[in-house]
């Protein structure tokens, strides 16, 4: 039973270390906001993990659901200001939109 | 144990669609592969007694979020320049910097103490479990979480308006 948390607990690390390596690595935003679901899918699977083996159940899966809906927010608003940095500066590259850089 | 036959390869799928997701060059491919990634995580929600949350995980993000961001990348590609390119930067500095904090994490996971877990086996599915105290223990949470879902997607709307300037 232990180890078999501990499993679930481990892919939980490696899909964070996936986000977040897609976060940091890629220059196209819509990239970097799958990264941010991948890390909300790792919390997730950590949550649930916990109340499998949680006397009261409910607990983690009750978390677990408020985060996807919080995702759901967050994807759709994300979305929404990328179409609006599309519009304005014609590219969706992070690196190439430095209009405050001073350079 | 029987059911970790079934459970590592689910995983080692899970890893892989994963890290393809990560890897791949064209940004189509890994919005694929993260529906791959997030239809494996809800199978492996049902091996968890979670049967409402894996539905609701391939209705919100399979049907939902991931549909939203293939029409994101469909509206910002340019045509003519090499299209749904994706390019990296400082990759081998990032790998390096993830990978040490996976062995980190999966280092202290592995030293981790757990108290004996109780084994619960729950009799039927946890939908009524979960309708139950959506509207008692966690009515507060469900109400605010209804205001800031109506907010946001209202919010979106009126960001993504094209508005003359």
């Amino acid at each position: 039973m232990i180890i078999e948390l501990k499993l679930y607990l481990l892919i939980g690390a490696a899909l964070f270390c996936l986000g977040i390596l897609a976060v940091i690595i890629k220059r196209n935003a819509i990239m970097t906001l799958m990264g941010i679901e991948l890390i909300f899918n790792a919390a997730n699977v950590n949550l649930v993990a916990f109340s499998r083996f949680d006397q009261n159940f409910i607990q983690g899966q009750m978390v677990a659901l408020f985060i996807i809906i919080i995702a759901a927010c967050e994807t759709a608003v994300g979305l929404a200001l990328i179409m609006q940095i599309y519009n304005y500066f014609k590219t969706i590259e992070l690196d190439k939109i430095n209009e405050l850089k001073d350079n | 144990m029987n059911v970790a036959i079934v459970l590592i390869p689910l995983m080692l799928l899970i890893l892989s669609s994963a890290i393809c997701m990560v890897f791949l060059k064209n940004l189509l491919h890994s919005a694929l592969m993260l529906i791959i990634s997030l239809l494996l995580i809800a199978v492996l929600y049902v091996f968890l007694f979670a049967d409402f949350l894996a539905v609701s995980q391939i209705l919100i993000y399979a049907g939902g979020i991931l549909v939203i961001i293939l029409f994101g990348i469909m509206l910002t590609q340019q045509i003519g320049v090499v299209s749904y390119a994706v390019i990296n930067s400082n990759k081998w500095y990032g790998i390096i910097s993830c990978s040490t904090l996976f062995l980190v994490m999966g280092y202290y996971i592995l030293q981790l103490e757990l108290g004996a877990p109780v084994a619960t086996n729950p009799i039927g599915s946890t939908i009524q479990p979960i309708g139950k105290s959506l509207l008692t223990t966690y009515l507060l949470p469900f109400e605010l979480v209804t205001i800031l879902l109506t907010v946001a997607l209202i919010g979106a709307a009126l960001i993504a308006n094209k508005v003359k300037r």
